[in-house]
């Protein structure tokens, strides 16, 4: 139907079933063990329908967004090492988010989030694309961690004036936490998340032949303008959705992409769906893994993608310190 | 027929381009000289619709390209230079699908048989059918600007830019391209920059010199071969070497 190897399909399935089993799995863990045979009584309906299945939706809905919207702009700016952490989009959405509910309210907070990280994307790309031709990757990077600081100093002096339970709770939601969701709110935002990484998915094969030049897409029938601008403003609007919801949860979208890069090629079609499936997953074994192991003591989730990302960044920079991806 | 009027367009460091009234006719192999700088490859952009924030108008088959829709664009002209291929890990094969994609409805690429047929076809006239799985960067430069041209054949429009398709090619290599062009110029209209004189005389239908962002002149192939027009052209003087079947232009 959208023109894969006949072998994929295969994948694609494996995948979708993995993801459920590894969801279903989770259940399980974090604190007390949950035998399967326990799983659906009605004793520990709050503990797993109320407590560990929003979460590991949610866990699942970050992993997914957040590496979606780390492919998409990897291929866009021609940047392997593009995240929406590192491009200082989470700060952004953080900061609207923080700003939106303290001076206003409810939905508006969201609003300002997604401007705000609109806008961040939109900087970021303007500053480093017109500043340096030759040496973009870096610069790039460098912009977008400098915009990062700056909104997360931002939160810092806000937080002096606020009471110091609402500090603590912003602190650890901005680290990255997957716990705050209610049942109804993780699957509507799970619902709402794939809905748009089907809008960016559209635009794959664009992306394919976008990926080969500028000027090659223009002559090969595709509106280059139209597609970047389509997939930044989607891609910032799910880091939005995803940063308020859980905070600023970083190097997903870098570790993901190029581990399904690596692993199956540069089919954008194939490697959406398994960016998506993968994301999830990925963010689902390690927040039930930490959250085992560290129980009874809640590690943010952020804390340990940054700690897993990091020396991954690393790695990459210097694999792509001159190349392009 | 692709016609240009009144076209007007010049880049913020100054250099402009002026085209008053210009045309070329179909099936027709149209040559492009001039020096570095004149501006040949700009022109070729605008009238290939990759700038587009220029004045007048250009028209191709009565319809003008500002107004269409990219894909239809794409299906009446493309322009290829090597250079804008920027990344290279994509497969020959895959790259001369992207060509059809002007012709597919839907979001995505989904070749049929007849695709593939055009595929291959096209590999075989560029003499990269052997090469079909190889990933761009593992070829040389000849075949990379042969992979080129292919991906812009098998795009199968009606008027085919090709920006320096024989720079970096070898004398055989080059003597293909020249009788490919020859060959399949009943099947699409060529826009050639080329910077070797000598493979311009070779080929042209018609010879159109650029200088300084205007089109000097336009000779036809039986029309008289003025070598002063070239030697102002290009300000150097030139020598002319008729041989019986052709001639050479040397300094």
């Amino acid at each position: 139907m959208f023109g894969f190897k006949k072998k994929s399909i295969p994948l694609i399935f494996a995948l979708f079933l993995l993801s459920i089993a590894v969801s279903v799995v989770s259940l399980k863990f974090g604190g007390t063990t949950i035998s399967f045979s326990n799983l659906f009584i009605k004793s520990n309906r709050l503990l797993v329908f109320h407590l560990r299945f929003p979460r590991i939706l949610a866990d699942f809905t970050v992993g997914a967004g957040l590496s979606i919207v780390g492919l998409s702009f990897q291929i866009l700016v021609r940047n392997p090492l593009a995240d929406p952490y590192l491009f200082g989009i989470s700060g952004a959405a953080a900061l609207g988010y923080i700003i939106g509910n303290i001076f206003l309210s409810g939905v508006y907070s969201y609003i300002l989030s997604f401007v705000l990280s609109a806008f961040t994307v939109f900087f970021v790309l303007v500053f480093s694309l017109r500043n340096n031709r030759s040496d973009t990757s870096s610069t790039m990077i460098l912009t977008g961690v400098a915009i990062g600081f700056f909104y997360s100093s931002i939160i810092a002096v806000m937080s002096i004036f606020l009471s110091a339970r609402f500090v603590k709770n912003i602190f650890l939601w901005y680290l990255g936490d997957t716990t705050n969701l209610t049942l109804n709110d993780s699957v509507i935002s799970l619902f709402v998340v794939s809905f748009l990484v089907l809008v960016m998915f559209l635009d794959a094969e664009k992306l394919n032949i976008y990926r080969i030049g500028d000027e090659f897409a223009e002559s090969s029938g595709v509106d280059t303008k139209r597609l970047i601008y389509r997939q930044y403003l989607i891609g910032s609007l799910i880091t939005a959705i995803v940063v308020s919801k859980c905070g600023a949860i970083g190097f997903v979208g870098l570790i993901v992409p190029h581990i399904v890069k690596m692993l199956f090629g540069s089919d954008n079609k194939l490697n959406f769906i398994l960016t998506y499936f993968l994301g999830g997953i990925f963010l689902i074994i390690v927040d039930t893994a930490v959250k085992s192991i560290a129980y009874p003591m809640e590690i943010p989730i952020g804390v340990i993608t940054a700690m897993i990302g990091s020396p991954f960044l690393i790695l990459l920079m210097r694999k792509f310190s001159n190349a392009e991806g | 027929m692709l016609r240009v009027k009144n076209l007007r367009f010049s880049y913020s460091s100054g250099f402009g381009l002026s085209v008053d009234e210009f045309s070329i006719s179909k099936n027709s192999l149209n040559v492009i000289i001039g020096p570095n700088g004149s501006g040949k490859t700009t022109f070729a952009k605008i009238i290939s619709g990759l700038i587009s924030d220029y004045g007048g108008t250009i028209e191709i088959d009565g319809k003008n390209i500002k107004k269409l829709d990219i894909k239809q664009r794409g299906r009446l002209i493309s322009y290829i230079h090597k250079r804008m291929v920027k990344n290279l890990s994509v497969s020959v094969r895959d790259f001369l699908r992207m060509g059809r994609y002007v012709h597919k409805d839907g979001l995505f690429l989904n070749p049929d048989k007849k695709d593939e047929e055009i595929i291959e076809e096209t590999l075989q006239i560029v003499d990269l059918h052997s090469k079909g799985e190889r990933i761009l960067y593992e070829l040389s430069d000849g075949e990379l600007q042969r992979a080129c041209i292919a991906k812009v054949l098998a795009q199968k429009t009606q008027y085919t830019v090709l920006d320096e398709p024989t720079s970096a090619l070898d004398l055989s290599h080059i003597a293909e391209i020249l009788n490919l062009l020859i060959k399949l110029k009943n099947k699409t209209t060529f826009i050639v920059i080329l910077h070797d004189i000598n493979e311009a005389v070779k080929i042209y239908d018609n010879l159109i010199c650029m200088n300084g962002g205007r089109i000097e002149c336009v000779w036809k192939s039986d029309e008289y071969f003025d070598l002063k027009k070239i030697e102002k052209l290009f300000k150097i003087k030139l020598s002319i070497f008729d041989y019986g079947t052709g001639k050479v232009v040397y300094f």
